[in-house]
């Protein structure tokens, strides 16, 4: 063959290659149809066997035999129907699904497999509860290398009375076990608002870096036990910025007028979100102490403490009020329009 | 005389060669995106059901402020914006910025939703045309109108973007058909990986021949107008297979202007749009890559497979002639402006991969091609090239354009398979096969006007009219 002759060829082999290529895929395609057209029918089967059971167990049961060994559509199917049923009723099921052992066949499900797989089997084991379920999760939070597969085990296992330690968390967000991702975020809050003096407890002991500790002074805010304002008061001097904003912030939404003076001190200081943050908690605790100060903020070229510092002013009354209208008359050009837009916006 | 003719000879197969090798490097580089863009799905499939996206997501997903500039928008600015209201998301607003219509647009949105104008602290860190008026309402606490100053597209962003207070602000067009669940879908990479995230670009499907109701695509199917659906497998390689596989090397440079979500902050940053460029979409992309690079700081610029925003294609050959134009001219401007980023080791792939690719794709590729369309028949008509050869890699070359089509229909096929029918698929697979005569082209050509246009520093959009998707 020559060069001509292996240039066409390369053409050809090229152009039907890809006709049968697309031509398969029509082929997979009609046949990825019926196995969807099945697929639905099954699931909507299970859905009307879940159903059933609301009304009769046993008939309800009966329908589910032939698919409670199949792990990916009764974790599919319990996941839609637990957006579907609440209350007793839900929990009627579950119970009876328990009965049948696919608590069982989810665990296993959840334990190997592709990942795809296993986060929905894990789901639907955090959805249907009870021993064998809590147990599955402790074993896959446990062995899996999976940040998500992890977090998902962590937030079944926070369902159902059988939370991680925060210790145990830190520990593995510090070697990097788990993306820390928004989702990480709300876990850790949900778990320190169950037991804020032991997060404290187990932040002072495992030392972490500055990211952790963020992430646990933060999620104090929301767990709302004056117990750890001493110690979010403390944080509020910690060397890492992000750790003072975020003592600010927890210390705002706790709205403890204790906290006053190392609000006040915070107002001051060298980052400007940790003084966003300290004038955002001034006004949300009701700090009137702090207005001739907060005034100080609306000149500060961050234009978020200037804002944060007008919105506080305007939660403060009508000291605060006061002081946006001193400052909106005789201000500098940049506290002017601070204060003055301010007064407009809350006015309006 | 015979030095002349075999000069002439060698010349010309010199330029063939040239035009031949380019075609055969594009190729190439469209292989290499397709393992990358296979590789991409693989490591993160999409999320499957809706309720498993709202199950996982919801409760930490961040605020969002939705910006939509809107010019002469008066017919079907109330419907856009009702849609925009009810996409399943917790916690978002909607800043409307009438962008000095002509037309009834603020009196229509004033009148359809109840508002009044309200007083906003705010801030002009983004240059933009003045703003002459805040409007909100009791009955829809999450929708903001701006009016303000006509000042073209990228001012109105800007103008949203001073007035945003959320951390996440997502940029679209005026038309742009949003997906229900496309924040939360394309919200994903700022929630798993939020210290880095900066942008997410989702992908743009063309709405043309789909059945659209309520500023909803609730039946997808394909367009019976022939260059809406080369567009269509244009739109699966570019998106599907090209950005994806950018976006994976970390050298994504362009989030559509249709749809994407950015962390305000890092927008301002860098000063906010570009005015005074047709592509205002791309260079904001590069300028963050750029200013990320030269301060050290570790970032990410994300896009997602998963189709969160429809699009109306142009279906005549003079309003996409204008289009692609325009685009060009966008690509020549950002190119031309961040040039020093060009192989340069500081901006690392961006610099080497990123850009490379725009100098061959968009810089030299079209100006090599249309001198090839032009220069090589008549070469063979004057004796000086062999045809058999020409043709034979010409052949190569079109084979190749095939199989890279068909491979982005077959990735569509694998991970998300929104075309409905089997037979979508064959018609799409003529479409791959039809573009390679004629429209591939034209595309060139209508290039070549771009860069003409980038040269003569035109700065016009020209006249897009378009259709409207009304009951399809």
């Amino acid at each position: 063959m020559n060069g001509l002759e292996l240039i066409w060829s390369a053409a050809g082999l090229l152009a039907s290659g890809a006709t049968l290529w697309l031509l398969a895929l029509v082929v997979l395609r009609l046949a990825h149809e019926r196995r969807s057209a099945e697929a639905e029918r099954r699931r909507a089967r299970v859905l009307s066997a879940l159903a059933e059971m609301l009304k009769d167990a046993n008939a309800g049961a009966a329908l589910l035999a032939s698919s409670i060994r199949d792990a990916g559509l009764m974790a599919d199917a319990l996941l839609q129907f637990q957006d579907l049923v609440r209350g007793p009723d839900q929990t009627r099921v579950l119970d009876n699904l328990r009965g049948l052992g696919v608590d069982g066949v989810l665990r296993d499900a959840a334990l190997r497999g592709v990942k795809r797989g296993r986060v929905s089997a894990a789901e639907a084991l955090a959805a249907i509860g009870g021993p064998v379920a809590v147990e599955g999760l402790e074993q896959l939070a446990a062995s899996t290398d999976d940040p998500e597969l992890r977090l998902v085990a962590w937030d079944g296992l926070m369902r159902h009375g059988a939370p991680p330690s925060v210790a145990s968390v830190i520990s593995v967000v510090e070697r990097g076990g788990v993306q820390p991702s928004l989702r990480l975020v709300q876990l850790v809050r949900d778990l320190v608002s169950r037991g804020p003096s032991a997060a404290a407890a187990a932040l002072d002991t495992a030392a972490p870096s500055a990211a952790s500790r963020a992430l646990i002074v933060d999620a104090m805010g929301y767990a709302g036990d004056y117990a750890v304002l001493p110690w979010l008061i403390a944080r509020a001097e910690d060397p890492d910025p992000d750790v003072r904003a975020a003592a600010m912030r927890s210390l705002g939404r706790l709205q403890h007028p204790q906290a006053q003076k190392v609000v006040a001190t915070a107002l001051t200081d060298p980052d400007w979100p940790v003084r966003a943050a300290a004038a955002q908690a001034a006004g949300a605790a009701g700090f009137v102490a702090c207005a001739e100060s907060l005034s100080d903020l609306l000149g500060q070229p961050e234009w978020w403490v200037r804002f944060r510092a007008g919105e506080a002013l305007s939660r403060l009354g009508a000291p605060g009020a006061e002081v946006l209208r001193r400052t909106a008359a005789h201000g500098d050009a940049v506290s002017r329009e601070a204060a003055s837009r301010a007064l407009a916006e809350h006015r309006a | 005389m015979t030095d002349l003719v075999s000069l002439a000879e060698t010349a010309a197969e010199i330029i063939a060669w040239t035009v031949i090798g380019a075609g055969l490097l594009q190729s190439g580089v469209y292989l290499w995106q397709l393992v990358l863009a296979a590789q991409a799905l693989t490591a993160a499939p999409p999320v499957g059901r809706e309720g498993a996206l709202w199950r996982r997501y919801a409760e930490a997903a961040p605020p969002i402020t939705l910006m939509a500039p809107a010019y002469n928008e008066a017919l079907t600015i109330v419907e856009s914006v009702r849609s925009l209201l009810t996409l399943q998301y917790p916690a978002f607003e909607v800043l409307v910025v009438n962008d000095g219509s002509g037309d009834q647009t603020l009196q229509v949105l004033i009148e359809a939703f109840e508002l009044e104008p309200i007083e906003r602290h705010y801030h002009l860190t983004a240059p933009c045309k003045a703003i002459r008026g805040v409007y909100a309402g009791a009955r829809q606490p999450r929708l903001v109108v701006v009016d303000k100053e006509n000042g073209g597209k990228a001012d109105a962003l800007n103008a949203a973007l001073n007035l945003s207070r959320t951390p996440l602000v997502c940029s679209m067009d005026a038309d742009s058909l949003l997906e229900p669940d496309a924040l939360l879908r394309a919200v994903r990479p700022f929630m798993d990986n939020p210290e880095r995230t900066i942008a997410v670009g989702g992908t743009v499907r063309i709405a043309n021949g789909c059945k659209v109701s309520f500023g909803r695509v609730v039946e997808v199917g394909l367009p019976r107008n022939p260059l809406a659906l080369l567009q269509t497998v244009e739109y699966l390689r570019a998106f599907l297979m090209a950005r994806l596989a950018w976006s994976r090397i970390g050298a994504l440079l362009v989030i559509s202007g249709a749809f994407g979500i950015f962390r305000r902050q890092a927008v301002l940053d860098v000063g906010g749009y570009s005015l005074g460029t047709v592509g205002e979409d791309m260079e904001l992309v590069v300028k963050l890559h750029r200013h990320m690079r030269e301060e050290g700081r570790p970032y990410r610029i994300d896009y997602i497979a998963e189709p969160v925003c429809w699009t109306e294609a142009p279906e005549s050959l003079r309003v996409l002639g204008r289009q692609r134009a325009r685009w060009q001219r966008g690509a020549l401007e950002t190119f031309a402006k961040h040039r020093r980023m060009l192989f340069d080791p500081r901006y690392g792939r961006v610099g080497f991969l990123g850009f490379g690719n725009v100098l061959l794709v968009d810089v030299v590729g079209p100006v090599v091609e249309v001198l090839g369309y032009i220069l090589i028949p008549l070469f063979w008509a004057m004796g000086l090239l062999s045809f058999d050869y020409l043709a034979a890699l010409l052949g190569l070359t079109f084979g190749f354009g095939v199989a890279v089509s068909v491979a982005s229909v077959a990735l569509e096929e694998a991970e998300l398979r929104r075309f409905p029918k089997a037979w979508h698929l064959l018609v799409l697979l003529a479409a791959a096969v039809f573009e390679n005569f004629g429209y591939r082209q034209l595309n060139n050509f209508w290039r070549i006007r771009g860069l003409w246009q980038f040269l003569r520093k035109s700065e016009s959009w020209g006249v897009m009219s378009r259709k409207g998707f009304g009951a399809s």
